[in-house]
């Protein structure tokens, strides 16, 4: 047995004596993972060398990092199902993937550019720079041809955009280096995410992982721009002690890092500022244990919120739990994907030593209502009724419990409202100088940012959506809609740097002919609410702008974006229980949702084309200048007793009511005549 | 209708009746049904005394005559109680087998340490009056001894002198406090129960003056509720159920059970943990709620004359620096004095009679198993082991189904000893001649040995102990109560190993489904 393979061994046995095959991610933040020598791309030490950590050598040594790679969709991003522009399912004409590497995204704005393009956006470089979220390799290391990206490739991948210029330039992979695929985001106790993301920014990809570790102490940042690393805080064999880097099964914090507002974290939610969420589009989900009253957020009624922000997390369910690997022993995946329709889940499993060397990253997923990505692991996650029985909890109380189980979600009653605040409106039609969008937030009274506005949170709207058994049901949904302009005969978005061309000065300023079209009050300056195209005359000189800068025949459109909210669930004794709740008069089937606070001048808002869900109803400007929806659940063949009122049966009802007191009173009527008559009768 | 239809109607309402009856009320009945005001004692309406006493009364004992008169009984049925023997306990010393019978009579702390030779102050808490010194038998004493006003007082103003072995203050106006009698009330239990270890809040943790008129969150039964302490501490003549930490199972302790369902919660998940968790384990989370209690009394760090602030402040950063003042220190209370000065719940207090102490609020309990008995460390037993003296250890392991996981304060101190008998010495510090007014140890401690009965070899060191407290009181309302993940999880407040766990038990099972049972008491066990 070659050393190499005797570490190997060596090492997993010593994972699964100490533990790491636990499976709940609860129980599982140990450190007890042993120390490892942290190697450079070439699987030299880097104490030796002083070149980045590449996490591919250094957890490779044991991990099949490149079956990792291969098989985890946060690494392909999408990129693995890149099409020719168009030819993504449901995407819009310029779109090459269904995730987030190819396909456009209304609120993130900037768009990987075509090679056709005439006016170049996002090369591959500008992506990753400005995607810290992405976890790095697949279309941060290699072309679409599948080779490095340093050997070159579509102008996509081997140019980047000159922000001075708005034109494209070569950009240098052989000095950046490329973002190998970054264990330790996840999986080290301690990441920072925040000089990883400066890192990457800064263009500095091979460092991205070496960044990661700077909270370990391992590393510092060297004057370089670079990163060294501290020789006296590793051990003398020159291994990184578990202490400082303790790795682990990733915990709800570190998937918290990037998806909306997931934490394990028990330093009260918002003792640090307003909210901020490190992901805009969550639509104000929390996945915490902390009671919403003990939370720093000025929330309504806050001294009676006992309740917590997801019960889940305040019983210790971890997502990792239902959104485990599917090679994971101590995780049976979903019975209904994973195994035939005669078997309820597959018994066998790989072994710990198994899924340990290989771990699969395709993690459990749901189906999403937005975007395509990944849709083979559609249904693979831990529903709901794979933990609770549903139908013995429900039957005892609920009348009609099947059909209520038939047409609802359980989100429909166990998320009532989504406790903080969520992006309503992005407006790119009249981004700030600097190049941001306008924001309008729901469920906050005042500004976001101010601590002082008070949260009062929102009631999501129900909208069918068709869930991993094929059976659609209305499931609680946040609606955001996206304003922007675009041009030309594919409609693509106007890209963001001709858009701050055409409202700035060039100086950080307002463009003059910008100002004076929206200074309503003319003081000078354009305050967040002159900042929209709400008449005719400021849309035409937006459109003039824009076209003064070469932008052909622009026009505004409106993306309506949904969100499914699966989180921030609560218990039964906090759920919708009453009747009235929907099957009166203002049913919450049929509530209107406000989708838009703004409708600019003469555009029209439509659902994304990638969104999987219907909108039964109308959507439609209301006397107020917002964009409201109003759902119909008839319109979706859902007949909601007690709400709703066909008017064949009332006129029919009417009609017997009328037939039968007629009846009665001729009865009555012909019964007195004819006793009259036998009085009379001789 | 007929009378055979009517017959065969009437029939069927009976028959449908009998069914409902049969079948829907028992399974109502079972159904979990958490009514604990329903079981709460139904005391009679206590009589107005004010109109039987008229004149002047001369002293306590007067009082009680009186009393007498009318309760020929009570005097008797208190001198049977702990409350006048300061006696009760019984055990079996383990270096010389000899069994023992003790109470706060006879037993050490590590508070004020002993009654023996220090009576006047610490008998200021007996309920009776003039137990001066070791010639006060309370078997003998006479019945006008007993001191029914500290219990039953009304009037608010009765109180005893703090050095006076018992008696009324001074300024007590002893017939108001007659006329005034009744039921037992929170602030006659409080009057000596706040004041453990000689003053507010300084000995129970979850005891103190706030508990007289405490809000929701700091007691729910007696603050929202409006309970007295004799609503759970039941008593029969004069017998008081309840005892803080027995030695033996007497059947007198006070339950949640006595007046909440087994199940309360209406959660199986929650109910569950009954099994294991006492129910203060959650609805205590913190003791001290408002008023800091002690938590370390090092009584080595007496007599040094100075700026009690700038004594104390410089023990601390030694003790920290880790220097010599900090030898004796166990690692939970280093924790604390590492949070002096940057924590406002915890502060230091020096006093040159009594040494160091270290107070704290708002503290987060330790957890042990307790089946509800103890052993006690008794006067004079040799300890030969490591580390703190354990004066009450706590029985109770992981394996015994009879031990639930229980909410200490655990009070550390230092305190002479023995250093070639190696036991616990008792040292004379109040009155002529005691330490507080003479600063001689070696004089203190051969008065205490002469007192107590000790042996003092003459060679006197120092030694840590540990005293543990149950905390039963300052019992929160269920938005109060601790959550799933204040126990379980990362960072979680309960050490899983320490209690003899593999790992969390969320995960890893309890102690029936991980096999920690001892094998005779799992379920199914043939016996």
């Amino acid at each position: 047995m070659s050393l190499r393979r005797r570490t190997v061994s060596t090492v997993l046995i010593a994972l699964v004596a100490a533990g790491l095959v636990r499976g709940a991610a609860a129980a599982d933040r140990s450190t007890t993972h042993p120390a490892v020598e942290l190697l450079d791309a070439q699987g030299r030490p880097v104490l030796g060398s002083g070149a980045p950590v590449s996490p591919r050598t250094t957890c490779g040594a044991c991990h099949d990092t490149s079956f990792v790679a291969a098989h985890g969709y946060h690494v392909a991003a999408g990129a693995d199902e890149r099409t020719a522009p168009g030819g993504v399912s449901d995407g819009r004409p310029f779109d090459v993937s269904p995730g987030p590497f190819g396909r456009w995204d209304p609120a993130a704005y900037r768009r990987l550019s075509l090679d056709d393009d005439e006016r170049f956006d996002l090369g591959v470089a500008d992506w990753v720079r400005t995607h810290p979220r992405h976890v790095g390799g697949g279309p941060a290391e290699q072309t679409a041809a599948g080779r490095p990206l340093a050997q070159g490739g579509t102008r996509t991948e081997t140019d980047a955009l000159d922000p001075a210029t708005g034109r494209p330039v070569r950009w240098d992979w052989a000095a950046s280096g490329t973002a190998e695929p970054d264990c330790f985001l996840c999986h080290l106790a301690t990441p920072d995410a925040a000089a990883r993301a400066a890192t990457l920014a800064r263009g500095a990809f091979r460092w991205a992982a070496t960044a990661t570790l700077s909270r370990t102490g391992l590393v510092e940042p060297d004057d370089a721009g670079g990163w060294r690393f501290v020789r006296g805080r590793f051990d003398p064999d020159g291994t990184a002690p578990s202490a400082r880097l303790p790795l682990r099964n990733p915990t709800s914090g570190a998937c918290g890092a990037c998806h909306f507002e997931a934490t394990d974290d028990r330093t009260a939610l918002g003792a640090a500022g307003p909210w901020s969420p490190r992901d805009p589009r969550g639509a104000g989900q929390v996945f915490s244990s902390q009671r919403l009253r003990d939370s720093g957020f000025n929330l309504r009624d806050r001294e009676t919120l006992d309740v917590a922000f997801d019960v889940h997390a305040a019983r210790l369910v971890g997502c990792a739990d239902c959104h485990g690997s599917p090679s994971d022993p101590a995780r049976p995946a979903s019975g209904r994907a994973a195994a035939p329709r005669h078997l309820v889940v597959d018994a066998r499993r790989p072994s710990v030593g198994e899924h340990l060397r290989a771990p699969s990253h395709d993690f459990g997923k749901g189906v999403s209502s937005r975007g395509h990505a990944a849709r083979a692991h559609d249904g693979t996650m831990r529903g709901c009724a794979e933990c609770h029985d549903v139908a013995s909890s429900h039957g005892r109380w609920l009348p009609h419990a099947v059909r209520h189980l038939d047409a609802l979600a359980c989100e429909a009653c166990h998320v009532p409202r989504v406790a903080m605040p969520a992006v309503e409106t992005t407006d790119w039609t009249v981004p700030s100088p600097d190049g941001r969008p306008a924001l309008a937030w729901r469920g906050v009274e005042g500004r976001v940012d101010d601590p002082a506005s008070l949260v009062v949170g929102y009631e999501p709207v129900l909208l069918p959506h068709a869930g991993a058994d094929g059976r659609t049901r209305l499931v609680p949904h946040h609606l955001a809609t996206t304003w922007y302009w675009v041009a030309g005969p594919t409609a693509r978005p106007v890209r963001a740097f001709d858009l701050v061309a055409a409202v700035s000065d060039g100086a950080g300023g307002w463009h003059p002919d910008v100002r004076a079209a929206l200074d309503s009050d003319h003081d000078g300056a354009v305050s967040a609410a002159e900042q929209r195209l709400d008449t005719p005359a400021k849309a035409d000189a937006l459109a003039r702008r824009l076209v003064a800068v070469g932008v052909p025949s622009p026009r505004i459109e409106g993306a309506v974006d949904p969100t499914a909210i699966h989180h921030g669930v609560v218990d039964g004794a906090h759920a919708v229980a009453s009747c009235e709740a929907c099957h009166a008069d203002g049913s919450r089937v049929a509530r209107p949702f406000e989708v838009s606070d703004r409708v600019p001048a003469g555009a029209v808002a439509r659902l994304s084309p990638d969104a999987a869900v219907a909108l039964p109803g109308a959507m439609a400007p209301d006397g107020r200048g917002r964009l409201v929806y109003a759902p119909e659940p008839a319109q979706a063949g859902r007949w909601v007793l007690g709400r709703d009122r066909p008017v064949l049966v009332d006129r029919v009802g009417a009609l017997a009511l009328v037939a039968t007191v007629l009846g009665v009173l001729g009865h009555g009527a012909a019964r007195w005549v004819a006793s009259r008559r036998r009085k009379e009768a001789p | 209708m007929t009378p055979r239809v009517l017959a065969l109607l009437l029939g069927l309402v009976g028959l449908a009746a009998s069914a409902f009856v049969a079948v829907v009320v028992p399974a109502t009945a079972h159904e979990t049904s958490d009514a604990p005001r329903e079981r709460l004692p139904r005391f009679p309406e206590p009589t107005d005394h004010a109109a039987y006493f008229t004149r002047p009364f001369a002293d306590g004992p007067a009082v009680t005559r009186t009393c007498l008169t009318c309760h020929p009984d009570a005097a008797r049925e208190v001198k049977g109680t702990a409350h006048w023997t300061w006696q009760g306990g019984h055990g079996v010393r383990s270096d010389t087998g000899e069994a023992v019978a003790f109470g706060k009579r006879n037993v050490l702390n590590n508070f004020c340490i002993a009654v023996p030779s220090n009576w006047p102050r610490c008998t200021s808490c007996h309920a009776g009056y003039g137990w001066e010194d070791a010639s006060f038998d309370p078997a003998q004493a006479a019945d006008d001894r007993v001191d029914c006003l500290v219990c039953h007082d009304g009037s608010g103003q009765y109180a005893k002198d703090p050095q006076g072995a018992g008696r009324p203050d001074r300024g007590v106006d002893l017939l108001a406090a007659a006329r005034s009698v009744g039921r037992s009330s929170r602030a006659t239990c409080g009057t000596c129960h706040f004041k453990g270890g000689g003053g507010d809040a300084v000995k129970h943790g979850d005891l103190d003056e706030t508990m007289r008129f405490p809000p929701d969150r700091v007691d729910v039964h007696m603050g929202r509720h409006g309970l007295r302490c004799a609503d759970c501490h039941r008593a029969e003549g004069h017998r008081i159920r309840g005892r803080l930490m027995p030695t033996d199972a007497d059947g007198t302790r006070v339950r949640c059970e006595d007046c909440h369902a087994a199940a309360p919660h209406g959660d199986e998940r929650i109910d569950l943990h009954l099994r294991a968790v006492a129910c203060t384990t959650c609805h205590v989370p913190t003791f001290a709620a408002e008023t800091p209690t002690k938590m370390w009394w090092d009584w080595s760090k007496a007599g040094r004359d100075g700026d009690p602030e700038a004594v104390a402040h410089a023990i601390v950063a030694d003790t920290v620096a880790g220097g010599a003042e900090g030898r004796l220190v166990p690692p939970a209370v280093l924790a604390l004095f590492r949070r002096v000065g940057t924590d406002p719940d915890v502060s230091t207090h020096y006093d040159k009679k009594k040494g160091l102490f270290l107070l704290a609020r708002e503290q987060v309990p330790e957890y042990r198993w307790y089946d509800g008995t103890s052993s006690r460390h008794l006067p004079g037993e040799r300890f030969d082991g490591d580390g703190p003296v354990p004066l009450n250890p706590p029985h109770g392991r992981v394996g015994d189904p009879a031990a639930r996981i229980v909410p200490f304060k655990v009070h550390r101190g230092v305190q002479p000893f023995d250093a070639e008998l190696r036991h616990l010495l008792v040292p004379h510090t109040f009155g002529p001649g005691g330490y507080w007014s003479a600063f001689d140890w070696e004089r203190a401690l051969v008065d205490g040995a002469k007192a107590s009965g000790i042996a003092y070899s003459g060679h006197s060191t120092w030694r840590s102990t540990e005293m543990v407290w149950p905390q039963n009181h300052m019992v929160r309302p269920k938005t109060e109560a601790l959550r799933c993940t204040d126990c379980h999880g990362d960072g979680g407040r309960l050490d899983w190993a320490a209690l003899g766990y593999p790992g969390d038990p969320a995960v890893r099972g309890g102690r029936v489904a991980a096999g920690l049972l001892d094998v005779a008491t799992r379920p199914g066990a043939t016996r």
